[in-house]
Protein backbone atom coordinates (compact mmCIF):
# COMPACT_ATOMS: atom_id res chain seq x y z
CA UNK A 1 0.00 0.00 0.00
CA UNK A 2 1.38 3.31 -1.05
CA UNK A 3 1.74 5.84 1.54
CA UNK A 4 -1.63 8.04 2.47
CA UNK A 5 -0.15 10.10 4.73
CA UNK A 6 1.09 12.57 1.95
CA UNK A 7 -0.84 15.73 0.90
CA UNK A 8 -2.25 15.47 -2.30
CA UNK A 9 -5.21 16.67 -4.08
CA UNK A 10 -8.25 14.13 -3.91
CA UNK A 11 -10.45 12.82 -7.27
CA UNK A 12 -13.79 11.97 -5.91
CA UNK A 13 -13.22 8.35 -6.45
CA UNK A 14 -10.35 8.51 -4.06
CA UNK A 15 -12.97 10.43 -1.84
CA UNK A 16 -15.79 8.02 -1.60
CA UNK A 17 -12.97 5.20 -1.18
CA UNK A 18 -11.41 7.00 2.06
CA UNK A 19 -15.33 7.39 3.05
CA UNK A 20 -15.81 3.55 3.46
CA UNK A 21 -12.05 3.56 5.16
CA UNK A 22 -12.86 5.85 7.56
CA UNK A 23 -15.99 4.47 8.18
CA UNK A 24 -14.63 0.79 9.17
CA UNK A 25 -11.43 2.56 11.52
CA UNK A 26 -14.44 4.06 13.48
CA UNK A 27 -16.82 1.36 13.59
CA UNK A 28 -14.09 -0.87 14.58
CA UNK A 29 -12.67 1.19 17.57
CA UNK A 30 -16.16 1.96 18.58
CA UNK A 31 -16.94 -1.63 18.90
CA UNK A 32 -13.76 -2.25 20.75
CA UNK A 33 -15.27 -0.36 23.61
CA UNK A 34 -18.82 -0.49 23.02
CA UNK A 35 -19.22 -3.06 26.17
CA UNK A 36 -16.15 -1.36 28.55
CA UNK A 37 -17.96 -0.03 31.69
CA UNK A 38 -20.22 2.90 32.68
CA UNK A 39 -18.16 5.58 34.11
CA UNK A 40 -19.10 6.87 37.35
CA UNK A 41 -18.05 10.38 36.43
CA UNK A 42 -20.27 13.49 35.51
CA UNK A 43 -18.93 14.74 32.41
CA UNK A 44 -18.84 18.63 33.39
CA UNK A 45 -18.39 20.64 36.30
CA UNK A 46 -17.93 24.52 35.59
CA UNK A 47 -17.89 27.33 38.07
CA UNK A 48 -20.54 29.72 36.35
CA UNK A 49 -19.20 33.06 35.13
CA UNK A 50 -19.93 35.26 32.54
CA UNK A 51 -17.35 36.81 30.12
CA UNK A 52 -16.07 40.59 30.50
CA UNK A 53 -16.93 41.66 27.47
CA UNK A 54 -16.67 45.32 27.91
CA UNK A 55 -12.45 45.36 26.42
CA UNK A 56 -12.70 45.24 22.70
CA UNK A 57 -8.98 46.18 21.56
CA UNK A 58 -9.85 44.91 18.39
CA UNK A 59 -11.48 47.95 17.09
CA UNK A 60 -9.51 50.39 18.89
CA UNK A 61 -6.49 50.28 15.84
CA UNK A 62 -9.56 50.70 12.86
CA UNK A 63 -6.75 51.37 10.51
CA UNK A 64 -5.12 48.07 11.22
CA UNK A 65 -8.61 46.14 11.33
CA UNK A 66 -9.55 47.77 7.99
CA UNK A 67 -5.87 46.58 6.51
CA UNK A 68 -6.07 42.68 8.13
CA UNK A 69 -9.63 42.91 6.79
CA UNK A 70 -8.77 43.92 3.30
CA UNK A 71 -5.94 41.60 3.18
CA UNK A 72 -8.10 38.64 4.05
CA UNK A 73 -11.05 39.19 1.20
CA UNK A 74 -11.39 37.09 -1.51
CA UNK A 75 -12.80 39.85 -3.76
CA UNK A 76 -11.47 43.89 -3.45
CA UNK A 77 -11.92 46.76 -5.89
CA UNK A 78 -10.57 49.92 -5.11
CA UNK A 79 -11.51 51.12 -1.40
CA UNK A 80 -14.59 48.14 -1.15
CA UNK A 81 -14.74 44.17 -0.62
CA UNK A 82 -16.50 42.38 -3.40
CA UNK A 83 -19.64 40.65 -1.51
CA UNK A 84 -21.41 37.63 -3.97
CA UNK A 85 -24.38 37.27 -2.03
CA UNK A 86 -25.58 32.95 -2.31
CA UNK A 87 -22.83 32.72 -4.93
CA UNK A 88 -22.43 28.71 -2.81
CA UNK A 89 -25.82 27.97 -3.46
CA UNK A 90 -25.06 27.40 -7.58
CA UNK A 91 -24.16 24.61 -7.09
CA UNK B 1 21.71 28.49 26.40
CA UNK B 2 19.19 28.52 28.32
CA UNK B 3 16.64 31.05 27.67
CA UNK B 4 16.62 32.84 30.96
CA UNK B 5 20.67 33.33 31.09
CA UNK B 6 20.36 34.43 26.94
CA UNK B 7 17.57 37.24 28.20
CA UNK B 8 19.82 38.40 31.45
CA UNK B 9 22.94 38.66 28.36
CA UNK B 10 19.91 41.31 26.12
CA UNK B 11 18.90 42.97 29.21
CA UNK B 12 22.72 43.66 30.08
CA UNK B 13 22.97 44.76 26.64
CA UNK B 14 26.02 42.03 26.02
CA UNK B 15 24.15 40.75 23.28
CA UNK B 16 21.59 42.41 21.14
CA UNK B 17 18.11 41.39 20.42
CA UNK B 18 18.97 42.73 16.66
CA UNK B 19 21.50 40.37 16.42
CA UNK B 20 19.55 37.06 18.69
CA UNK B 21 16.91 38.08 15.53
CA UNK B 22 19.14 38.16 12.49
CA UNK B 23 21.27 34.76 13.79
CA UNK B 24 18.07 32.70 13.64
CA UNK B 25 16.60 34.41 10.21
CA UNK B 26 20.06 33.90 8.58
CA UNK B 27 19.62 30.10 9.95
CA UNK B 28 16.46 30.05 8.67
CA UNK B 29 17.17 31.32 5.22
CA UNK B 30 20.11 29.10 4.86
CA UNK B 31 18.46 25.74 5.79
CA UNK B 32 14.91 26.31 6.11
CA UNK B 33 14.01 27.57 2.41
CA UNK B 34 17.49 26.64 0.78
CA UNK B 35 20.24 24.00 1.88
CA UNK B 36 18.74 21.38 3.63
CA UNK B 37 15.60 22.42 2.93
CA UNK B 38 13.76 21.59 6.31
CA UNK B 39 10.90 23.24 5.41
CA UNK B 40 9.73 23.59 9.40
CA UNK B 41 8.83 27.49 8.25
CA UNK B 42 5.99 28.65 6.47
CA UNK B 43 6.43 32.27 6.97
CA UNK B 44 8.25 34.82 8.63
CA UNK B 45 7.28 37.81 10.64
CA UNK B 46 8.21 40.59 8.32
CA UNK B 47 8.92 43.23 11.64
CA UNK B 48 10.79 40.83 13.43
CA UNK B 49 14.35 42.78 13.16
CA UNK B 50 12.19 46.07 13.77
CA UNK B 51 10.34 44.70 16.60
CA UNK B 52 14.43 43.60 18.01
CA UNK B 53 15.70 46.84 16.67
CA UNK B 54 12.81 48.81 19.37
CA UNK B 55 13.49 46.75 22.10
CA UNK B 56 17.67 47.43 21.71
CA UNK B 57 16.40 51.25 21.57
CA UNK B 58 14.90 50.77 24.96
CA UNK B 59 17.36 48.87 26.44
CA UNK B 60 19.77 51.66 25.77
CA UNK B 61 17.92 54.23 27.17
CA UNK B 62 17.89 51.96 29.88
CA UNK B 63 13.80 51.00 30.41
CA UNK B 64 12.59 48.12 31.92
CA UNK B 65 12.23 45.03 29.82
CA UNK B 66 10.09 41.62 29.82
CA UNK B 67 11.34 38.41 30.70
CA UNK B 68 11.47 37.02 27.32
CA UNK B 69 13.11 40.51 26.34
CA UNK B 70 14.59 39.66 22.18
CA UNK B 71 14.03 35.92 22.73
CA UNK B 72 12.87 34.37 18.99
CA UNK B 73 9.73 31.87 19.08
CA UNK B 74 8.29 30.16 16.28
CA UNK B 75 4.53 29.55 16.51
CA UNK B 76 2.35 26.67 15.20
CA UNK B 77 0.69 27.57 12.24
CA UNK B 78 -2.83 26.92 14.23
CA UNK B 79 -2.15 30.21 16.96
CA UNK B 80 -3.47 33.12 15.54
CA UNK B 81 -0.55 36.02 15.64
CA UNK B 82 -2.31 39.25 14.74
CA UNK B 83 -1.21 40.25 10.95
CA UNK B 84 0.58 36.78 10.33
CA UNK B 85 -0.50 33.64 7.95
CA UNK B 86 -2.62 31.45 10.12
CA UNK B 87 -3.30 28.68 7.33
CA UNK B 88 -2.87 25.40 9.72
CA UNK B 89 -0.98 23.90 6.90
CA UNK B 90 -4.06 23.91 4.50
CA UNK B 91 -5.22 25.41 1.43
CA UNK B 92 -8.57 26.48 3.53
CA UNK B 93 -6.62 29.10 4.93
CA UNK B 94 -3.94 29.42 2.68
CA UNK B 95 -3.47 33.81 2.75
CA UNK B 96 -5.82 33.99 5.90
CA UNK B 97 -4.28 36.90 8.06
CA UNK B 98 -4.71 36.31 11.87
CA UNK B 99 -6.94 39.31 12.46
CA UNK B 100 -6.22 39.08 16.43
CA UNK B 101 -3.41 37.28 18.42
CA UNK B 102 -4.33 34.31 20.68
CA UNK B 103 -4.08 34.82 24.81
CA UNK B 104 -0.87 32.83 24.45
CA UNK B 105 0.72 35.56 21.76
CA UNK B 106 -0.15 38.55 24.21
CA UNK B 107 1.26 37.01 26.96
CA UNK B 108 4.90 36.61 25.33
CA UNK B 109 4.94 40.12 23.47
CA UNK B 110 3.61 41.72 26.76
CA UNK B 111 7.14 40.25 27.93
CA UNK B 112 9.27 41.48 24.68
CA UNK B 113 9.43 37.66 22.87
CA UNK B 114 9.60 37.93 19.17
CA UNK B 115 7.70 35.81 16.59
CA UNK B 116 10.25 35.03 14.40
CA UNK B 117 7.44 32.93 12.06
CA UNK B 118 5.02 30.53 11.63
CA UNK B 119 5.69 26.89 11.79
CA UNK B 120 4.68 24.46 9.49
CA UNK B 121 2.51 21.15 11.04
CA UNK B 122 0.30 18.14 9.73
CA UNK B 123 -2.73 19.61 8.27
CA UNK B 124 -5.00 21.06 10.59
CA UNK B 125 -3.20 19.21 13.06
CA UNK B 126 -4.31 15.92 11.63
CA UNK B 127 -1.30 13.24 11.51
CA UNK B 128 1.75 12.29 13.55
CA UNK B 129 4.39 12.49 11.02
CA UNK B 130 4.83 16.43 9.84
CA UNK B 131 3.86 14.85 6.17
CA UNK B 132 0.17 15.81 6.16
CA UNK B 133 0.62 19.56 4.98
CA UNK B 134 -0.56 20.94 2.19
CA UNK B 135 2.73 22.86 1.87
CA UNK B 136 5.44 19.70 1.84
CA UNK B 137 7.02 16.96 4.62
CA UNK B 138 9.03 18.62 7.01
CA UNK B 139 12.23 17.06 7.40
CA UNK B 140 13.70 15.79 10.51
CA UNK B 141 16.76 17.83 11.06
CA UNK B 142 18.63 15.21 12.58
CA UNK B 143 18.45 12.57 9.56
CA UNK B 144 16.76 14.42 7.04
CA UNK B 145 15.27 11.42 5.52
CA UNK B 146 13.35 10.73 8.46
CA UNK B 147 9.45 12.02 9.70
CA UNK B 148 10.51 14.61 12.46
CA UNK B 149 6.93 13.67 13.86
CA UNK B 150 3.82 15.64 14.31
CA UNK B 151 1.41 17.35 14.32
CA UNK B 152 4.19 19.72 15.65
CA UNK B 153 6.51 19.05 13.41
CA UNK B 154 8.01 22.42 12.36
CA UNK B 155 8.00 23.90 15.93
CA UNK B 156 9.90 20.39 17.22
CA UNK B 157 12.26 20.97 13.74
CA UNK B 158 12.56 24.42 14.15
CA UNK B 159 14.11 24.12 17.62
CA UNK B 160 16.20 20.91 16.38
CA UNK B 161 17.72 23.03 13.68
CA UNK B 162 18.65 26.06 15.60
CA UNK B 163 15.81 27.97 13.60
CA UNK B 164 14.43 29.64 16.99
CA UNK B 165 14.86 30.11 20.47
CA UNK B 166 11.78 28.16 21.64
CA UNK B 167 8.63 27.68 19.90
CA UNK B 168 4.94 26.98 20.50
CA UNK B 169 2.93 23.90 19.78
CA UNK B 170 -0.03 22.31 20.33
CA UNK B 171 -1.07 18.55 21.45
CA UNK B 172 -3.72 16.73 20.93
CA UNK B 173 -2.86 13.32 21.48
CA UNK B 174 1.06 13.95 21.61
CA UNK B 175 1.31 16.34 18.54
CA UNK B 176 3.93 18.52 20.68
CA UNK B 177 5.64 15.09 22.18
CA UNK B 178 6.11 12.93 19.37
CA UNK B 179 7.89 15.42 17.46
CA UNK B 180 10.01 16.42 20.02
CA UNK B 181 11.04 12.98 20.81
CA UNK B 182 11.99 12.44 17.14
CA UNK B 183 14.00 15.52 17.03
CA UNK B 184 15.54 15.26 20.12
CA UNK B 185 14.02 18.25 22.35
CA UNK B 186 11.58 18.62 25.28
CA UNK B 187 8.47 19.41 24.78
CA UNK B 188 5.71 19.88 26.93
CA UNK B 189 1.80 18.92 27.20
CA UNK B 190 0.34 20.89 29.96
CA UNK B 191 -2.57 19.65 32.18
CA UNK B 192 -5.59 20.34 30.26
CA UNK B 193 -6.83 23.99 31.83
CA UNK B 194 -3.79 25.12 32.54
CA UNK B 195 -2.90 27.33 29.22
CA UNK B 196 -5.95 28.97 27.27
CA UNK B 197 -6.82 27.68 24.04
CA UNK B 198 -8.08 31.74 22.46
CA UNK B 199 -7.38 31.75 19.22
CA UNK B 200 -5.80 28.09 19.05
CA UNK B 201 -7.93 26.86 15.46
CA UNK B 202 -8.78 23.65 17.76
CA UNK B 203 -8.66 19.98 16.15
CA UNK B 204 -10.47 19.00 19.06
CA UNK B 205 -11.84 20.97 21.74
CA UNK B 206 -11.95 18.31 24.78
CA UNK B 207 -8.25 17.45 24.44
CA UNK B 208 -6.49 20.31 22.76
CA UNK B 209 -3.57 22.24 24.86
CA UNK B 210 -0.66 24.65 23.65
CA UNK B 211 2.82 23.58 25.07
CA UNK B 212 6.35 24.84 24.54
CA UNK B 213 8.94 22.91 23.08
CA UNK B 214 12.85 23.83 23.87
CA UNK B 215 16.29 22.55 24.23
CA UNK B 216 16.19 22.28 28.23
CA UNK B 217 13.75 21.55 30.61
CA UNK B 218 14.08 25.03 32.60
CA UNK B 219 13.57 26.81 29.44
CA UNK B 220 10.60 25.08 28.87
CA UNK B 221 9.27 25.59 31.93
CA UNK B 222 10.05 29.43 31.90
CA UNK B 223 7.83 30.09 28.98
CA UNK B 224 5.30 27.88 29.95
CA UNK B 225 4.92 30.01 33.46
CA UNK B 226 4.87 32.92 31.19
CA UNK B 227 1.81 31.54 29.02
CA UNK B 228 -0.48 29.48 31.51
CA UNK B 229 -3.20 30.91 33.68
CA UNK B 230 -7.05 31.58 33.99
CA UNK B 231 -8.27 33.53 30.94
CA UNK B 232 -12.01 34.38 30.39
CA UNK B 233 -12.08 34.01 27.09
CA UNK B 234 -11.59 29.96 27.44
CA UNK B 235 -14.11 28.95 30.22
CA UNK B 236 -11.61 25.50 31.29
CA UNK B 237 -8.57 27.48 32.47
CA UNK B 238 -7.99 27.73 35.98
CA UNK B 239 -6.06 30.03 38.51
CA UNK B 240 -2.69 28.36 39.07
CA UNK B 241 0.08 28.69 41.34
CA UNK B 242 3.80 29.76 39.52
CA UNK B 243 5.87 26.90 38.40
CA UNK B 244 8.59 26.37 40.66
CA UNK B 245 11.36 24.09 40.28
CA UNK B 246 12.67 22.66 43.48
CA UNK B 247 15.03 19.75 44.68
CA UNK B 248 13.09 16.64 44.18
CA UNK B 249 14.05 13.69 46.52
CA UNK B 250 12.56 10.31 47.21
CA UNK B 251 10.69 10.25 44.70
CA UNK B 252 8.68 7.08 43.49
CA UNK B 253 8.39 6.68 39.65
CA UNK B 254 5.07 4.32 38.23
CA UNK B 255 6.26 1.91 35.19
CA UNK B 256 3.83 0.01 32.70
CA UNK B 257 4.37 -2.88 31.45
CA UNK B 258 6.42 -2.98 28.16
CA UNK B 259 4.65 -0.61 25.86
CA UNK B 260 7.59 0.28 22.55
CA UNK B 261 9.66 -1.96 20.49
CA UNK B 262 12.23 -3.99 22.78
CA UNK B 263 14.90 -2.02 22.12
CA UNK B 264 13.37 1.30 22.89
CA UNK B 265 11.53 0.16 25.86
CA UNK B 266 15.35 -1.51 27.01
CA UNK B 267 16.48 2.09 26.51
CA UNK B 268 13.94 3.75 28.72
CA UNK B 269 14.08 1.10 31.20
CA UNK B 270 18.06 1.21 31.62
CA UNK B 271 17.48 5.05 32.25
CA UNK B 272 14.83 4.32 34.82
CA UNK B 273 17.43 2.12 36.31
CA UNK B 274 20.22 4.75 36.17
CA UNK B 275 17.71 7.12 38.58
CA UNK B 276 16.91 4.89 40.93
CA UNK B 277 20.37 3.72 41.39
CA UNK B 278 21.84 7.56 40.70
CA UNK B 279 19.44 9.06 43.38
CA UNK B 280 17.93 6.38 45.24
CA UNK B 281 14.25 6.54 43.66
CA UNK B 282 11.75 3.81 44.02
CA UNK B 283 9.85 2.44 41.32
CA UNK B 284 6.85 0.50 41.34
CA UNK B 285 4.92 -1.53 38.41
CA UNK B 286 1.69 0.11 37.80
CA UNK B 287 -1.49 -1.43 36.01
CA UNK B 288 -3.80 0.90 34.51
CA UNK B 289 -7.35 -0.42 32.86
CA UNK B 290 -8.18 0.84 30.12
CA UNK B 291 -4.81 2.44 28.74
CA UNK B 292 -5.03 -0.27 25.76
CA UNK B 293 -8.20 1.16 24.44
CA UNK B 294 -6.66 4.81 24.02
CA UNK B 295 -6.56 4.83 20.35
CA UNK B 296 -9.86 3.50 20.37
CA UNK B 297 -11.35 5.78 22.46
CA UNK B 298 -9.51 9.16 21.27
CA UNK B 299 -10.11 8.44 17.55
CA UNK B 300 -14.27 9.06 17.96
CA UNK B 301 -13.49 11.95 20.20
CA UNK B 302 -11.50 13.30 17.77
CA UNK B 303 -13.26 12.96 14.78
CA UNK B 304 -16.71 14.44 15.99
CA UNK B 305 -14.76 17.27 17.08
CA UNK B 306 -13.09 18.09 14.21
CA UNK B 307 -16.16 17.44 12.31
CA UNK B 308 -18.00 19.96 14.36
CA UNK B 309 -14.87 22.56 14.07
CA UNK B 310 -14.51 22.28 11.10
CA UNK B 311 -18.32 23.21 9.64
CA UNK B 312 -17.31 26.87 9.92
CA UNK B 313 -14.85 26.57 6.71
CA UNK B 314 -17.79 26.16 4.64
CA UNK B 315 -15.98 28.48 1.44
CA UNK B 316 -17.59 31.31 2.25
CA UNK B 317 -16.08 33.47 5.66
CA UNK B 318 -12.29 31.91 5.48
CA UNK B 319 -11.08 30.66 1.94
CA UNK B 320 -11.98 27.62 0.46
CA UNK B 321 -14.39 24.89 1.46
CA UNK B 322 -12.55 22.36 3.63
CA UNK B 323 -13.58 18.94 1.86
CA UNK B 324 -12.86 20.34 -1.78
CA UNK B 325 -8.78 20.94 -0.74
CA UNK B 326 -8.26 18.68 2.58
CA UNK B 327 -5.95 16.06 1.91
CA UNK B 328 -6.32 12.42 2.65
CA UNK B 329 -6.02 12.16 6.30
CA UNK B 330 -7.66 15.44 6.97
CA UNK B 331 -10.93 14.36 5.33
CA UNK B 332 -10.77 10.91 6.57
CA UNK B 333 -11.17 12.39 9.85
CA UNK B 334 -13.74 14.85 8.55
CA UNK B 335 -15.85 11.88 6.71
CA UNK B 336 -15.67 9.45 10.08
CA UNK B 337 -16.65 12.25 11.94
CA UNK B 338 -19.45 13.26 9.53
CA UNK B 339 -20.89 9.35 9.64
CA UNK B 340 -20.63 9.05 12.86
CA UNK B 341 -22.87 12.07 13.64
CA UNK B 342 -25.57 11.28 11.69
CA UNK B 343 -29.38 10.76 13.08
CA UNK B 344 -29.16 6.65 13.80
CA UNK B 345 -25.92 6.87 15.75
CA UNK B 346 -27.66 9.47 18.07
CA UNK B 347 -24.07 10.31 20.02
CA UNK B 348 -24.08 6.56 20.65
CA UNK B 349 -19.68 6.31 20.25
CA UNK B 350 -19.39 9.72 21.34
CA UNK B 351 -20.76 9.43 24.25
CA UNK B 352 -19.51 6.19 25.15
CA UNK B 353 -15.89 7.58 24.11
CA UNK B 354 -16.46 10.10 26.37
CA UNK B 355 -17.48 7.45 29.37
CA UNK B 356 -14.31 5.94 28.91
CA UNK B 357 -12.44 8.69 28.69
CA UNK B 358 -13.46 8.95 32.24
CA UNK B 359 -12.23 5.91 32.90
CA UNK B 360 -8.87 6.31 31.92
CA UNK B 361 -8.68 9.50 34.21
CA UNK B 362 -9.78 8.20 37.30
CA UNK B 363 -7.52 5.28 36.71
CA UNK B 364 -4.66 7.84 36.37
CA UNK B 365 -5.88 9.59 39.20
CA UNK B 366 -5.58 5.97 41.50
CA UNK B 367 -2.05 5.81 40.30
CA UNK B 368 -1.19 9.14 41.22
CA UNK B 369 -2.29 8.18 44.76
CA UNK B 370 0.78 5.49 44.61
CA UNK B 371 3.32 7.16 42.96
CA UNK B 372 4.71 10.83 42.05
CA UNK B 373 5.29 10.49 38.40
CA UNK B 374 4.93 7.35 35.60
CA UNK B 375 7.61 7.44 33.19
CA UNK B 376 7.05 5.37 30.04
CA UNK B 377 8.80 5.81 26.13
CA UNK B 378 7.12 8.40 24.39
CA UNK B 379 6.59 6.89 21.04
CA UNK B 380 6.34 2.79 20.87
CA UNK B 381 8.94 2.89 17.98
CA UNK B 382 11.64 5.41 15.71
CA UNK B 383 10.47 7.60 13.08
CA UNK B 384 9.83 6.23 9.39
CA UNK B 385 11.57 7.53 5.95
CA UNK B 386 9.28 10.50 4.61
CA UNK B 387 7.13 8.94 2.35
CA UNK B 388 6.94 5.20 3.67
CA UNK B 389 4.31 2.86 3.08
CA UNK B 390 1.95 3.10 6.55
CA UNK B 391 -1.48 1.73 7.10
CA UNK B 392 -3.24 4.14 8.93
CA UNK B 393 -3.85 2.23 11.95
CA UNK B 394 -0.21 1.18 12.29
CA UNK B 395 0.22 5.44 12.04
CA UNK B 396 -2.63 5.53 14.26
CA UNK B 397 -0.91 3.36 16.68
CA UNK B 398 2.05 5.34 17.25
CA UNK B 399 0.69 7.64 19.64
CA UNK B 400 -0.87 4.84 21.89
CA UNK B 401 1.66 5.95 24.53
CA UNK B 402 1.02 9.54 24.14
CA UNK B 403 -2.90 9.48 23.91
CA UNK B 404 -3.82 8.59 27.56
CA UNK B 405 -2.31 11.82 29.23
CA UNK B 406 -4.66 13.50 26.83
CA UNK B 407 -7.31 11.49 28.19
CA UNK B 408 -6.64 11.89 32.44
CA UNK B 409 -6.30 15.70 31.26
CA UNK B 410 -2.63 15.24 33.34
CA UNK B 411 0.52 17.00 32.45
CA UNK B 412 3.25 15.05 30.34
CA UNK B 413 7.24 15.44 29.36
CA UNK B 414 9.23 14.27 27.16
CA UNK B 415 12.85 14.45 27.18
CA UNK B 416 16.00 13.27 25.39
CA UNK B 417 16.99 9.40 26.78
CA UNK B 418 19.62 8.51 24.46
CA UNK B 419 19.94 7.23 20.72
CA UNK B 420 18.93 4.01 18.17
CA UNK B 421 21.16 4.17 15.40
CA UNK B 422 21.76 7.63 15.98
CA UNK B 423 17.61 8.48 16.42
CA UNK B 424 16.91 10.57 19.13
CA UNK B 425 14.38 8.79 21.54
CA UNK B 426 12.23 10.51 24.10
CA UNK B 427 11.24 9.48 27.55
CA UNK B 428 8.04 10.83 28.95
CA UNK B 429 7.23 11.87 32.55
CA UNK B 430 3.82 12.36 33.51
CA UNK B 431 2.25 13.82 36.99
CA UNK B 432 -0.93 14.65 38.10
CA UNK B 433 -2.88 17.11 36.82
CA UNK B 434 -1.54 20.71 37.99
CA UNK B 435 1.48 19.00 38.93
CA UNK B 436 4.06 20.89 36.74
CA UNK B 437 6.16 21.94 39.20
CA UNK B 438 7.43 18.56 40.05
CA UNK B 439 7.13 17.33 36.93
CA UNK B 440 9.85 19.96 36.00
CA UNK B 441 11.67 19.38 39.25
CA UNK B 442 11.86 16.15 38.72
CA UNK B 443 12.77 16.37 34.69
CA UNK B 444 15.35 18.88 35.76
CA UNK B 445 17.26 16.18 37.77
CA UNK B 446 16.87 13.80 35.38
CA UNK B 447 18.80 16.19 32.82
CA UNK B 448 21.67 16.71 35.59
CA UNK B 449 22.12 13.17 34.79
CA UNK B 450 24.68 13.88 31.89
CA UNK B 451 24.90 9.67 31.23
CA UNK B 452 21.94 10.14 29.26
CA UNK B 453 23.50 11.54 26.10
Amino acid sequence: MSSDLMWRRLSEEEKIKIKEIAKNIIDNFSKTIENLPKSDERFIERDPFLRDEKENAFLDDLEKFREIIFSNAPLKKDNFIIAERGSWTKN
Amino acid sequence: MKIIDKVNLIRFGKLKAEENIKNFLKEIEKNNFSGKKINAILSINPNAINEALELDRRIKQGKKVGKLAGIGIVVKSNICVQGLECNCASLTLKGWIAPYSATVIEKIKKEDGIILGMANMDEFACGGSGETSAFGPTKNPVQLDLIPGGSSSGSAASVAANFCDISLGSDTGGSIRNPSSHCGVVGIKPSYGLVSRYGLIDLSMSLDQIGVIGKDSESVAFLLDIIKGKDEKDPTTYESDPINIFEVSKIKIGILKPLANKEIQNLIDNRIDDLCNKYSWKKEVLEIKYIDVAVQTYYPLVYVELFSGTRKFDGRRFGKKIEDVAGPELLRRILGGSEITRAEYSGRYYKKALEVKELIKSEFERAFERVDCIIIPTCPGLPWKIGESMRVEEVYAYDALTIPANLAEICSLTMPAGYISNIPVGMQVMCKKGDESKLFSIAKKIESLSLFL
